[in-house]
């Protein structure tokens, strides 16, 4: 009997347990499709921005990812009308490791003023850089990220006839385990594409829709303009892409585009306006996006949002950088953070 | 009989109290019949006979008493990531009551299984989230089943029992003047009023000794569906301005608010099984399960809102405000399932004692189908391998001239990879992959009484 005694007594010591909190929901997937919310000025040193400089607009950033919490950032610094491509590197989304540097400034005669609204992915031997110019696209290469050789002309100019009606902007890219690329631009408020071979071979525009006439874009301003009386906040026009592409661990490759949106002027108290925000689009195959239904970031806090750049730091949070205000009357406009999921504040960066 | 009585007694005092779904059907249920990998239809004669099949009680033909702990540790990953589900832990246990009645053989039996942690869990999740379906939420459950058995010729043995649950309805009213200026000055009364209603399913099973030292046995488990309702009512009037003031605007409105939500189920199951004792020390045993998970629902709340403002006429820019339109569910369209299931055991006399080793597998096809749309109910084909031993003292003094027998038992859930890929390439939470381990272990003290 004592034995007996023994053996129930182990048994209930061992149950001497508490409550666990409620779990199963922990480290869920995520499609990165947010809702994202902008840091402020409690979670940044710098104030309202990431990145910022005096009498100086800084913008169009792009994510190149170093390792897990390491990304480079690319982005256009204007001066006047000088416009020179610069590159920081940004811990855990929030901290900058150094000062940018410039990295591309005009040098050939076709760069005209400035090149600008960089974009930069990794190659089998070193990284290529898209960006824009008044006259066309360019495309750079480096051995290192840091040091460019910007190619000798503008790798892809205007085309009316193929829908481009206003000069070619903020380009993107994404280059393939074959070292085929696929490049994405905004043109006349809608977002196209081009792919090509390899970095050395020409571009051929992508038509999205082939059974139609004429060429399709990758992303048209969407015809939700008056929705049951909501604006669509995509309505009015689409620019600034970020192509990324992710191989899921389900086996398929899926393709993100992140983007700026701008709805149709609506009625506001005192006249009428646009509202600017962040769109995100997925592809299977870079060419057929379906448009999210409602945007990523909206511009409630932050008129001026634009220009997104995602990137992941190895867990499931997602840091968005875009463009944006500095300062509450908009005349300092820099880099901002964003982050999802949304619902935790950070700490002052140091 | 006393025993029969007092046991019959203990059970009317807690059946209305009320236990609701069920770990056993993910687990297992006491130590020895969890490591023959459940395939004890047909040979079950002990405490767990009140879960796996409530004919085997009438094998007892002295009272018995058992009392054992359980705990799981599931590792559950989507991308790799442990997404951390409950672990399911408690403890498990009952009692069989044998007698006879009318000269026949008879018994009562009382299965429980009483979580450590907490007695009952709901969560309401959007139907987009992804969650284990089949772990977390729904193990967290109180099991309390009373049966009957009663063996009319030595070759057969016939048994029934009930499970009872807890069902909620719920209903709050507010009424009363609610000021729109000054809130503090409202003037409402409101009421709450609570249902708890029980819900029983039934249990049943039958064994039947062959030649040969084959046994058969066939089982029956009901379904169950636990649903959970609340209802709220607010009647009342906006007022704008003074809530006393006779020249106030005063719009008459009702919103009604009525919920619904499935916070358990348990499938309709039927076993059929068969042991075969090749030699007094060696048994070998399988069974077969039909699962009708086809008739589970989609378990996200449904909510209906309405609201209706009298405005009265002459005043400009005032406006009912639309109600959102709630959420459509998608049909699961979860498919029945046949889960087959092997045993054997190998007893070894030791002295007048005995010990046993067993063995158990189990294959547990999911029948939770591909996730191509918004919804995210993660689940995988499980393979469960056991493994368990049992001691067995006999004679062991005055005090005890019965048996004492300790069972412990350990089992691995191995589930398989599974790619959830998604239609739309803008699908919120987009491909992922899920796998993952439950390791189940636990231990059975049991008492037998001559």
């Amino acid at each position: 009997m004592k034995a007996l005694g023994a053996i129930v007594l182990a048994l209930l010591a061992g149950c001497g347990t508490l409550a666990a909190p409620g779990a199963g929901d922990t480290d869920l997937p995520s499609g990165r499709s947010g809702p994202y919310r902008l840091l402020d000025s409690e979670e940044l040193s710098e104030g309202l921005c990431l990145l910022r400089e005096e009498s100086v607009v800084l913008s169009d950033p792009a994510a190149l990812p170093l390792g897990p919490h390491r990304t480079a950032l690319y982005f256009t610094r204007r001066e006047g009308a000088r416009r020179t491509i610069l590159r920081a590197v940004v811990v855990d989304g929030r901290r900058l490791e150094a000062p940018p540097e410039e990295v591309l400034a005009p040098s050939l005669a076709w760069h005209g003023d400035g090149v600008g609204a960089p974009d930069v992915a990794a190659t089998r031997d070193g990284f290529a850089m898209v960006f824009d110019t008044a006259a066309g696209l360019g495309l750079a290469t480096s051995a290192d990220g840091r040091a460019w050789r910007s190619s000798d002309a503008p790798r892809l100019t205007a085309e009316a006839s193929e829908g481009e009606l206003t000069p070619l902007r903020a380009p993107t890219l994404v280059v393939r385990r074959d070292d085929s690329l696929v490049i994405a631009y905004e043109s006349a408020g809608a977002i196209w594409s081009a792919t090509a071979t390899s970095l050395t071979d020409p571009l051929r525009r992508v038509d999205a829709d082939e059974r139609t006439p004429r060429r399709e874009s990758l992303l048209a301003p969407g015809d939700d303009a008056r929705d049951a009386g909501v604006v669509g906040y995509a309505s009015g026009a689409v620019g600034d892409p970020s192509l990324r592409a992710e191989d899921s661990l389900a086996g398929r490759t899926l393709y993100r585009l992140f983007f700026s949106a701008r709805s149709v002027p609506f009625a506001l108290d005192g006249g009428s306006d646009f509202q600017r925000a962040v769109g995100l689009a997925g592809s299977f195959d870079a060419v057929h996006f379906t448009r999210s239904e409602a945007a990523v970031l909206g511009s409630r806090v932050d008129p001026s949002v634009a220009a997104p750049s995602a990137w992941s730091d190895g867990s499931l949070r997602t840091w968005l950088f875009v463009s944006g205000r500095c300062d509450s009357n908009g005349r300092n406009q820099g880099i901002r953070v964003a982050v999802a999921p949304g619902n935790r504040r950070y700490p002052r960066t140091p | 009989m006393r025993a029969t009585a007092l046991a019959l007694a203990l059970a009317l005092a807690l059946a209305p109290a009320g236990a609701r779904a069920n770990p056993l059907d993910m687990y297992g249920f006491l130590s020895r019949s969890t490591a023959l990998g459940g395939a004890v239809t047909a040979d079950v004669g002990d405490v767990s006979a009140g879960y796996y099949n409530p004919a085997g009680l009438a094998r007892l033909r002295s009272f018995r008493a058992e009392l054992g702990y359980l705990y799981t540790s599931p590792s559950l990953n989507t991308d790799g990531r442990d997404n951390h589900v409950d672990s399911t832990r408690g403890f498990v246990g009952g009692l069989v009551a044998p007698g006879r009645i009318f000269r026949l053989p008879f018994a009562f039996g009382l299965a429980v299984h009483v979580p450590d942690d907490r007695l009952s869990q709901v969560r309401a999740l959007p139907q987009t989230q992804p969650r284990w379906e089949l772990y977390s939420v729904r193990l967290q459950r109180l099991y309390i089943a009373a049966s009957l058995a009663i063996s009319p010729w030595r070759w057969l043995r016939l048994g029934g029992g009930l499970v009872f649950m807890a069902s909620t309805r719920g209903g709050f009213d507010i009424s009363g003047r609610i000021s729109a200026t000054q809130p503090a000055n409202s003037a409402l009364t409101h009421g709450v009023d609570a249902d708890l209603t029980a819900v029983r399913y039934l249990q049943a099973g039958a064994q039947v000794d062959l030649p040969g030292n084959v046994t058969l046995g066939a089982a029956y488990r009901d379904e169950f569906k636990l649903d959970t309702a609340l209802d709220a009512d607010l009647q009342g009037q906006i007022v704008v301005g003074g809530i006393n003031d006779p020249r106030a605007l005063t719009i008459p409105g009702h919103y009604g608010l009525r919920s619904h939500v499935m916070t358990a189920f348990q499938p309709r199951q039927v076993a059929l099984g068969a042991v075969w004792r090749m030699t007094p020390e060696l048994r070998v045993m399988a069974d077969l399960m039909w699962v009708q998970w086809s008739r589970y629902e989609n378990p996200t709340a449904s909510l209906d809102v309405a609201l209706d403002l009298t405005i009265p006429a002459g005043v400009p820019g005032l406006r009912q405000p639309s109600v959102p339109r709630p959420a459509a569910r998608e049909a699961m369209r979860f498919r029945d399932t046949f889960v087959p299931r092997v045993g054997l055991e190998l007893t070894t006399p030791v002295g007048r004692h005995s010990l046993a080793f067993r063995l158990g597998y189990h294959f547990d096809p999911t029948p939770v189908p591909a996730q191509a749309g918004l919804t995210n109910f993660i689940d995988s084909s499980r393979h469960v391998a056991a493994f368990g031993l049992g001691l067995t003292l006999r004679r062991l003094g005055a005090l005890l001239p019965g048996t004492v027998v300790l069972d412990a038992h350990a089992s691995m859930q191995l589930l398989n990879s599974r790619s959830i890929v998604k239609a739309d390439p803008n699908d919120p939470v987009g491909d992922y992959l899920a796998s993952g381990t439950v390791l189940n272990v636990g231990t059975t003290l049991a008492v037998g009484f001559e």
